[in-house]
């Protein structure tokens, strides 16, 4: 018979201290790590002094003890931080605070309190780690506190399941199971707050070569590096030099003060390209550089095996490149492309934010009014860039708030980047399409081989427009600048190269191996870990969003759709079939049926709920001679259910049968 | 004030009231269950506020992505906590015979009539007092609570509130019901003490009463179940405890109860009295009549006459509405 309680007996009871002890240390665990090991240990001891209290209720520990173990502790922290303020020293002393009061757990409230807080301190760990196998781990206390709270609110230990811990972990797997999708949905919608546009990566992100994002003063820092950064073979057409513009990435969009990707939408291989002449083969052997991206020469219209091709005619890998890698790969650099594009991506490509560096706009709109076709207005910024005193320079000085501004209208000193981005910021202003795309130009012959070498002080950054007819047509306006303008320091010869092979080995792109693959997908691992969880903010919520094809979407609409998500998710966790038991116990079910039987045939009430016992009284009462046999029966059954029999499955089944074949 | 305070009180009990299912066996639907977070439910919900808060502050997105498990944790315990009340059949096993001043047994079964188990059920009349339990899948589970009575007449029960806090305690979710059925209490029972032998009722055949013959067969204690016609209301009265007589043979004497053998008594008294006098008459198994003023019932014995007493002793000057005039039915 199940067991029934008053709510002061209920209430008053002895707290489950072992689940909750066991939450308790699963939280305080990691912490361990992160402060100083006497903490540990004195915590340790007051789990083992209430854990033993726990099992021998008569031994108790003396408050004065409580009290002087806590002086102590804060004492302690305080001696070796010198202070309470800053991260290591309050973590260390909320360790200890929260770790002793486990001494004090004697009310439900002590226990909702201590059981409470431990979420939190799971988030003091945070702020020293934030490994992917930390953060695994953190589903362990909160099972575990979860557990705690549903012992002290059940009537029975493992009640809940089949009386045992691992049956209450398959149910609160049930909790988790919609808890999860909801904790995604709120994770991609809830709003960031835009902390610093550009966020130094973490160590482990660190990247060579160009990054996704260009503000004014990023390629400068390339420029400097003597390293080189890929080197390439021709087949047998060797372009010309001023031909040699490695595409790296197209930024196409601006926020005011970076250049920026937006979407990243992969495209098929072109077909049919044999019969363009002009193709030029080479293979690219690219230094190690933690990104995905490829280089390859303007303008790829296929991509190297394990590699795709994006839209802006771009390629990266599938995995991040922690190797020296080569491929092999075509470029038509003549070939007219896009020649139509649509309307939306000529709205996107000719995107700006709605306000600041007002003169720059206006600028290019009236030059743009007083001539007669884009190519024109082109061709009267270059003029501008190489008649007005336009200076290439290393130390361009701080810019204003409007940068194109500063840069277009006063300072006018800059380099590759400032001229690239303000010319694209001019033509859409003026309403051209227009994008950035850095990478690296031009390169030098290894004199003693035939292969080309690229270095980081190669790195570029030009502009692409879209005319209509000519589809999109590079335009570099640094090459505008007029030579006598150009800072002397960068027209010094290149010192002394080591351009000569390392000795280490070169992985073939299109041969990468199992060992290999597995080593990438868990570096990829790592790598998306870093950019989405932890680097997860403002701008790359955005640039998910556009992805996906919501290139605008705003924290209003954020919020809307993480609402009618979460709320979806939560009507489907109130769905019949995810509250229904999956095991029901078949005899139970015979006798109910059997009962029903009963019922249907008005031997006993509709409403009444008759124990086996009552039962069999009852219908000896009806002196029914039909009824002797369920009375049998049912002694059967009285015996099987309640007599503590041992358990015996043959036995089962023959009383299962004996009470479905009772006849009514 | 507290006047003020008891009417807003009883209209917010009117309200959550208002929707609440009667009759005898009753399920709770959605629309009268409530819930509302508990102490720890608030505490937590501060909780997870500073984790957000942290969160931001550091720009740390595991401390973000905890915060919103444990969002998504609350919202799925909002529908566990519901859903854990919900489909619980509530019957009333009827009460048995009860007398003012005592406290009726109302003895309710539980059941799952989705076939699953639901934990910690509260079930009593105030927030404050209840019994849990836990409903099994497939079998029931009883519980007992008591209401304690005044006055005779017909009782109806108080609206029984349901409530839960499982499984986290961070949500507290609740609900009202009545039942339709009513306790028909008895007169207490009060033995006469002014009257002497000769005044003891008008007994036809005096002679025949046979002193002592209790003494001869004794007394053992009330066994639930048995017919309460034997009990020895003597020594229930005096608060000793329910015990049966038990006897071989009883007397036949023919005993007339009325209402005027207790000229200048109370009107509830004299019940009482006669109460008594009607219980003590049936648990030795003598014939008797009862007069009330517009009430005779002519002389008889067992257990139907008894009730019929006892019915007419409860009901006496008490409008019966005519949905309740059938006969009362007593626990199988």
């Amino acid at each position: 018979m199940t067991e029934v309680i008053s709510r002061e007996a209920f209430v008053s009871r002895p707290l489950p201290l072992d689940s909750i002890l066991l939450a308790h240390q699963l939280v305080l665990l990691p912490l361990y790590f992160f402060v100083p090991i006497w903490i540990a240990i004195f915590n340790s001891i007051a789990a083992v002094a209430v854990w033993y209290h726990y099992k021998n209720p008569e031994f108790q520990i003396a408050r004065w003890l409580k009290v002087a173990v806590t002086a102590l502790a804060i004492v302690s922290v305080f001696v070796a931080f010198r202070k309470f303020s800053g991260r290591d020293a309050g973590i260390a002393l909320i360790c200890a605070m929260y770790g002793l009061k486990i001494l004090e757990v004697n009310t439900r409230r002590d226990a909702n309190l201590i059981l409470s807080l431990g979420f939190f301190m799971i988030v003091g760990g945070f702020l020293f780690s934030q490994k992917p196998l930390i953060a695994l781990y953190q589903f362990i206390p909160v099972l575990a506190i979860l557990n705690a709270f549903l012992a002290i609110n059940s009537i029975r230990k493992f009640e809940l399941a089949n009386s045992s811990f691992g049956g209450v972990l398959k149910e609160l797997g049930k909790y988790l199971l919609i808890a999860i999708p909801i904790m995604l949905i709120l994770f991609v919608f809830f709003p960031r707050l835009s902390g610093p546009l550009w966020r130094m990566p973490g160590a482990s992100t660190a990247t060579t070569g160009v990054s996704d994002t260009m503000s004014f003063g990023e390629i400068i820092s390339l420029q400097t590096s003597e390293n080189v950064a890929f080197r390439v073979n021709f087949a047998d057409l060797t372009p010309n030099e001023s031909q040699l513009y490695w595409r790296v990435l197209v930024l196409d969009r601006f926020d005011g003060i970076s250049w920026y990707r937006g979407g990243r939408r992969s495209i098929p291989d072109h077909t049919n390209l044999d019969s363009y002449a002009g193709r030029i083969d080479y293979t690219v052997t690219l230094e190690p550089t933690r990104s995905s991206y490829l280089v390859t020469l303007d303008r790829p219209l296929t991509s190297p095996k394990n590699g795709s091709l994006v839209g802006d005619y771009t390629a990266y890998s599938r995995f991040r490149l922690l190797d020296r890698t080569r491929y092999a790969i075509s470029s038509y650099p003549d070939l007219k492309l896009a020649l139509e594009i649509s309307d939306l991506h000529h709205k996107s490509y000719t995107l700006l934010p709605s306000n600041g560096n007002e003169e720059s706009r206006e600028w290019a709109q009236s030059l743009r009014q007083s001539v007669d076709s884009d190519r024109a207005f082109i061709q009267a910024i270059l003029n501008e860039i190489n008649r007005a005193p336009f200076y290439y320079t290393l130390t361009p000085g701080v810019m204003e708030e409007d940068i194109i501004d500063s840069f277009w209208l006063s300072r006018r000193r800059g380099f590759c980047e400032h001229y690239a981005g303000t010319l694209a910021f001019l033509a859409r202003a003026a309403g051209v399409p227009a994008r950035v795309v850095i990478g690296y130009q031009g390169g030098e012959k290894n004199p003693l081989s035939d292969y080309w070498i690229v270095r980081d002080s190669n790195a570029h950054a030009w502009t692409e427009i879209w005319f209509e007819g000519e589809g999109w047509v590079r335009i570099d306006p640094t090459a505008a600048i007029a030579p006598h303008r150009i800072e002397e320091q960068l027209l010094q010869e290149y010192t002394q190269r080591t351009a000569l092979f390392d000795s280490y080995d070169i992985v073939d792109l299109d041969q990468v191996d199992y060992v290999k693959q597995f080593q990438y997908w868990l570096d990829e691992m790592n790598n998306n870990w870093n950019d989405w969880v932890l680097d997860y903010n403002n701008q790359r919520q955005r640039q998910l969003f556009a992805n996906w094809g919501m290139e605008r979407i705003s924290n209003h609409q954020l919020i809307i759709g993480m609402i009618i998500l979460v709320t979806l998710f939560v009507l489907a966790s109130s769905l019949k079939w995810f509250h229904r038991r999956s095991k029901v116990d078949p005899l139970s079910q015979a006798f109910s049926t059997y009962v029903e039987k009963l019922k249907a045939n008005q031997i006993i009430d509709e409403n009444e709920n008759l124990g086996p016992i009552e039962l069999a009284r009852r219908l000896d009462a009806t002196r029914n001679e039909e009824f002797q046999g369920h009375i049998t029966v049912l002694h059967d059954y009285i015996n099987f259910r309640y007599a503590g029999q041992p358990y015996d499955s043959m036995a089962l089944k023959r009383l299962i049968k004996k009470l479905r074949q009772l006849k009514v | 004030m507290k006047q003020l305070i008891e009417a807003i009180k009883s209209k917010v009990g009117q309200f959550f009231g208002s929707r609440m299912p009667i009759g005898d066996s009753v399920t709770l639907n959605q629309k009268s269950i409530y819930i509302l977070p508990t102490k720890a439910g608030f505490f937590l919900l501060g909780i997870v506020l500073l984790m957000m808060i942290g969160a931001t502050n550091y720009q740390n997105n595991l401390a973000f992505v905890l915060t919103f498990l444990l969002i998504g944790l609350g919202l799925v315990t909002i529908v566990f906590t519901y859903k854990n009340l919900q489909g619980i059949q509530f019957s009333l096993n009827k009460p048995g015979e009860v007398f003012a001043g005592q406290s009726v047994p109302v003895a309710i079964s539980l059941t799952s009539k989705a076939n699953k188990k639901h934990f910690s059920i509260g079930v009593g009349f105030t927030n404050q007092e209840y019994v849990l339990t836990d409903v099994p899948e497939s079998h029931f589970s009883k519980v007992l609570i008591k209401v304690q009575t005044a006055q005779r007449g017909w009782l109806k029960l108080p609206r029984i509130i349901v409530t839960s806090q499982f499984p986290f305690g961070w949500l507290r979710t609740w609900g009202y019901f009545g039942f339709a059925h009513k306790v028909l209490v008895y007169p207490k029972p009060i033995e006469p003490v002014i009257l002497d032998r000769q005044d003891h009722g008008q007994e036809t055949d005096e002679g025949q009463k046979v002193d002592g013959s209790e003494d001869l067969y004794g007394l053992r204690s009330y066994q639930q179940g048995e017919p309460l016609t034997r009990v020895d209301w003597k020594a229930y009265a005096r608060e000793r405890g329910l015990f049966v007589r038990e006897m071989v043979n009883y007397q036949t004497s023919q005993l007339c109860f009325s209402w005027h053998d207790f000229p200048g008594v109370a009107d509830e008294t004299r019940l009482s009295y006669l109460t008594y006098m009607v219980l003590d008459a049936a648990s030795q198994n003598l014939n008797y009549s009862l007069e009330l003023p517009g009430t005779i019932i002519p002389y008889g014995d067992g257990e139907l006459h008894r009730n019929q007493c006892l019915n007419a002793l409860a009901l006496y000057g008490i409008k019966i509405p005519e949905s309740d005039l059938q006969p009362k039915g007593l626990a199988a």
